[in-house]
């Protein structure tokens, strides 16, 4: 269990291929965080190159203090010298082994004593939820249990650090669900720093005390799940994790005690932002603002400190628990989800109220 | 010279050095275990594959007078060129190259089919016996079908002349055409080879959309399936008129790997479809009687032939009950001193030669699938493969004036297995790269963060899961390395003679029947190699 510590990482595949751009961020000791961003914004690589398995083109890393990999200082630590246990995508399970062999490879390795390697196999299995299941042909498991195998095989060597690669993503919908918080929770009770890699936002929010949204290898954003949904640093951000309204606007006046006031032509209307990038705006500039769709409520007379708008329904996708639904507010088609409970249909006049703090500026 | 051959070592490892530094950095240290085996794996290539062909085509420009080589001249080029003699050798082996790979590939291709595709009787058991040619040498198809069809002392000739009261021999093995006829007899398993993998992967659906379209099946097999397999096809037709062309053909690998090998099509749908086979009719009876016919020119008669004349001691062009003896086998097995030695030569090319070639193949293999900087990989590629456009007979004498004033010349069996290793490379290489490719790197990348180091991984992760292709790479070794006769015919000294050049000689100087009990020799050593490299790999399923 150790501190994990990412300083200027840069990776370049080729000439010109930038898979990594710079990026440090710190995983704190018994953290479970999480790097999250379309497939192709560099998290794999960022995972190897902690792993050893990359050599980065600059950077450092160090993990528990100990400098693992400085390109500066030409050191990177090959992976078994690490002590770092890594669940990959394909879950790499060894086909010519059994699954106890399986777990006990890294034991092996380390030259544990015989009669400990059983014990501790068989308590990772157990951990697992694979009792008995130790004789098995690894490979004649269904996915979810080569899943687990993979991750007993990681945990049994009591690793330093647990790297995830987009571990349930080969499994299927159901089995996804209950494997994040499964995982989740044994990971959080066993208190091992975990970076895990995903390209799925439900995953990221469900399972991590920090989330890091990349794009293009890049760190856009860096905060635990409650503020990365609620405060998008970005548009890119705002749209990737969840269902974002994202309107362009012109301040009206620079940043007061209650917020920014936001001139909207699309919207005809004038919003004021209390939450966001609201430092250093001046009177006139461009800004983008954001607002989730359950945060527009409907109200006939909402209260006085909130935005109004009027508008008409579009179209209304009854879900049950919510309609999902598109209002239109002069030029603007705003996504709103309304509480299942209410009346709607297309073409109905509605008015709308959203509080300021739900309006987020974003940063670009 | 010697200034040439060092600058070249020097060149080849100072890229190999600079092409493997690039991964791993300076103090993370390049002279770990995984740096040295793979640095020391590249410069064996580079000694061996590299700098023999060097050598040889830098002293094709030279003339060697008394005085010592005199500097760079085409006359050797030219002089070769206007010779008549030359020119028509030439262009007789052009003739017999085109032969060899056009039969050949027709045979090859009808046979895979059938096999692959169509309901043709007794499949099973034919299979087996239509590829034992593959196992075999085609110097020793040449001595049965000498004792076959030469013209007056041939079996076959004598048998027809007495059934029939023909005039003349019918058969002459001497003439063009019995020249391609035992070529390509011996290379239509290599054909097969190559086509069958290809026939047996494609989803029928491609093949019955064209029936239900209204195609008839030859049709179907012409226009469809065939097409489909154009690249195995081709390939495998451009390497058997290469092989028996004997010619410096890096320009027909080229041909090769730029035309062919881009063409991929993807004929892979599904998984775990049953194969339809396609009805023949009554043609299946054809098909299997082209088969057994096959089987009988490849297989039962040189063998048989072989093995009669073995059992008189004297041939005079027909077995004869009488003459019944086993002073030949006596002979070859206990007292033949030369054959005797050839046999022990033969067996250690094989099993340690053969081990070595294994051993540097894997190397190679990891570092052309799994390295970090893809210039090397694609580079180290190319030039493995370099040896299969090289000829026996070049890469002996490339050997020969490369090592012979050095003193590894000293120890011609070590020689020898080097110009082997070389020779075969490619071939070993491409069966264990193509089972590593279908393994995923995670499988490796695992077991290095487990806590595994280099060459702990490789021997529980990789060796295991590489162990078909290890044994089947290992098995066509040791068949090439049992058969070989270019090379050694060049390198071997008295002490250091193999199999396939002690037949030759053996050939030249004693009668018949020893000779077809010697040969017989090497087919069973050939066949129980076969049998137990599959035993121990595992390997169901033969292919190139
Ligand atoms: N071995 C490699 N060689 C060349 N390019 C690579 C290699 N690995 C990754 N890349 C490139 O680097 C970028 C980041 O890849 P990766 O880290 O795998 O993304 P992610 O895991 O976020 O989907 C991609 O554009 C990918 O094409
Ligand atoms: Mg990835």
């Amino acid at each position: 269990m150790a501190e994990v510590v990412i300083e200027n990482l840069v990776k370049r595949f080729g000439q010109d291929a930038l898979a990594v751009d710079n990026i440090s961020f710190t995983v704190r000791e018994g953290e479970f965080v999480t790097l999250l961003g379309p497939s192709g914004c560099g998290k794999t690589t960022t995972l190897r190159c902690i792993a050893g398995l990359e050599t980065p083109n600059e950077g450092d890393i160090l993990i528990g203090g100990e400098l693992f990999t400085s390109s500066a200082k030409g050191i990177c630590l090959p992976p078994e010298k690490r002590h770092l246990g890594m669940v990959f995508q394909s879950y790499a399970i060894w086909p010519h082994m059994s699954v106890a062999e399986n777990v006990a490879y890294g034991l092996q390795a380390q030259r544990t004593p015989r009669a400990e390697i059983t014990e501790r196999v068989k308590k990772a299995l157990d951990l697992v939820g694979l009792e008995g299941l130790g004789d098995r042909n690894a490979t004649k498991l269904s996915g979810g249990q080569q899943q687990r195998v993979s991750l007993a095989r990681a945990l049994a060597y009591n690793p330093r650090v647990l790297l995830f690669d987009e571990p349930l993503s080969n499994l299927d919908a159901k089995l996804r669900e209950r494997m994040r918080l499964e995982l989740a929770n044994l990971v959080k009770e066993l208190k091992i720093t975990s970076v895990y890699v995903t390209h799925d936002q439900a995953e990221a929010m469900v399972m991590s005390d920090r989330i890091i949204v990349m794009k293009d290898g890049r760190i856009q954003q860096e905060g635990n799940p409650h503020a990365t949904y609620n405060e998008p640093a970005n548009s890119f951000v705002a749209d990737f994790i969840g269902v974002a309204n994202i309107m362009e606007g012109k301040a009206a006046e620079g940043d007061s005690a209650s917020g920014v006031w936001v001139e909207i032509p699309d919207l005809g209307a004038r919003l004021l932002c209390s939450s966001g990038a609201r430092e250093g705006v001046q009177a006139g500039a461009d800004v983008l603002i954001t607002v989730r769709p359950e945060y527009i409520l409907l109200a006939e007379n909402g209260a006085a400190d909130q935005n109004r708008l009027e508008g008409e329904v579009r179209e209304a996708v009854y879900l049950g628990e919510t309609w999902d639904c598109l209002i239109q507010v002069k030029d603007y088609s705003l996504r709103v989800h309304v509480r299942g409970d209410a009346e709607l249909r297309p073409g109905q006049s509605v008015s709308m109220a959203i509080s300021p703090a739900k309006c987020v500026l974003l940063k670009d | 010279m010697s200034t040439d051959l060092n600058e070249a070592q020097l060149k080849a490892g100072a890229a190999a050095a600079e092409g493997m530094a690039a991964p791993v950095s300076p103090l993370g240290g390049i002279f770990n275990v995984e740096n040295v085996s793979k640095i020391g794996s590249l410069i064996l290539l580079a000694l061996l594959a590299i700098l023999p062909i060097t050598v040889y085509l830098f002293s094709s420009f030279q003339i060697h007078t008394e005085a010592g080589a005199v500097g760079f001249t085409l006359s050797n080029y030219v002089r070769t060129f206007t010779q008549p003699k030359i020119l028509s050798a030439i262009w007789n082996t052009l003739i017999i190259a085109f032969g060899t790979a056009f039969f050949s590939s027709i045979v090859g291709v009808a046979l895979a089919w059938f096999h692959a595709r169509t309901d043709m009787p007794l499949r099973g058991i034919m299979e087996p016996l239509t590829l034992i040619p593959f196992f075999l040498s085609s110097f020793l198809g040449a001595i049965a079908w000498w004792a076959l069809a030469a013209p007056r002392t041939g079996m076959l000739n004598r048998w027809m002349i007495d059934l029939f009261g023909l005039s003349g021999p019918p058969f002459n093995i001497y003439s063009m055409t019995g020249i391609v006829m035992v070529l390509a007899l011996f290379y239509i398993p290599y054909m097969y080879l190559f086509t069958i993998g290809s026939l047996n992967r494609m989803d029928p659906a491609l093949e019955e959309s064209a029936r239900v379209c209204g195609t008839g099946v030859l049709r179907t097999a012409l226009r469809v399936t065939i097409p489909l397999s154009t690249p195995a096809i081709l390939s495998g037709a451009i390497i058997i008129f290469v092989v028996s062309l004997m010619l410096i053909a890096v320009v027909g690998l080229y041909v090769q790997r730029k035309i062919v090998a881009p063409r991929s099509y993807v004929t892979v749908t599904g998984k775990g479809f049953r194969p339809h086979r396609v009805s023949l009719g009554n043609w299946k009876y054809a098909a299997m009687a082209l088969n057994l016919l096959y089987i009988l020119m490849a297989v039962i008669l040189p063998l048989g032939a072989l093995f009669l004349a073995s059992l008189n001691r004297a041939w005079l062009g027909g077995f004869r009950w009488s003459q019944l003896s086993f002073y030949n086998w006596d002979f070859i097995l206990f007292s033949y001193d030369y054959a005797i030695d050839a046999m022990k030569n033969s067996l250690s090319l094989g099993f340690i030669g053969g081990f070595m070639t294994v051993v540097l193949c894997t190397f190679l293999s990891m570092v052309i699938l799994r390295g970090k900087n893809r210039k090397l990989s694609s580079v180290v590629d190319y030039v493995s493969t370099l040896p299969i456009g090289v000829p026996g007979l070049v890469m002996g004498m490339a050997f020969l004036i490369t090592w012979i004033n050095t003193p590894l010349y000293s120890f011609p069996l070590f020689l020898l297995m080097l110009a082997y290793m070389t020779r075969y490379l490619p071939y070993g290489l491409r069966t264990i790269t193509s089972v590593l490719q279908s393994l995923s790197p995670e499988l490796e990348e695992s077991s290095r963060v487990c806590g595994a180091t280099f060459l702990g991984t490789i021997r529980k992760v990789t060796v295991p899961l590489l162990r078909p292709g290890i044994f089947a790479a290992y098995l066509m070794l040791f068949i090439m390395f049992i058969r070989e006769l270019p090379v050694s015919a060049l390198l071997a000294t008295e002490d250091s003679t193999p199999m396939a050049v002690a037949l030759y000689v053996i050939s030249e100087n004693e009668a018949l029947g020893v000779v077809s009990a010697f040969a017989l020799v090497q087919a069973v050593l050939l066949l129980i190699g076969t049998v137990i490299f599959r035993r121990l790999g595992n390997i169901e399923k033969l292919s190139v």
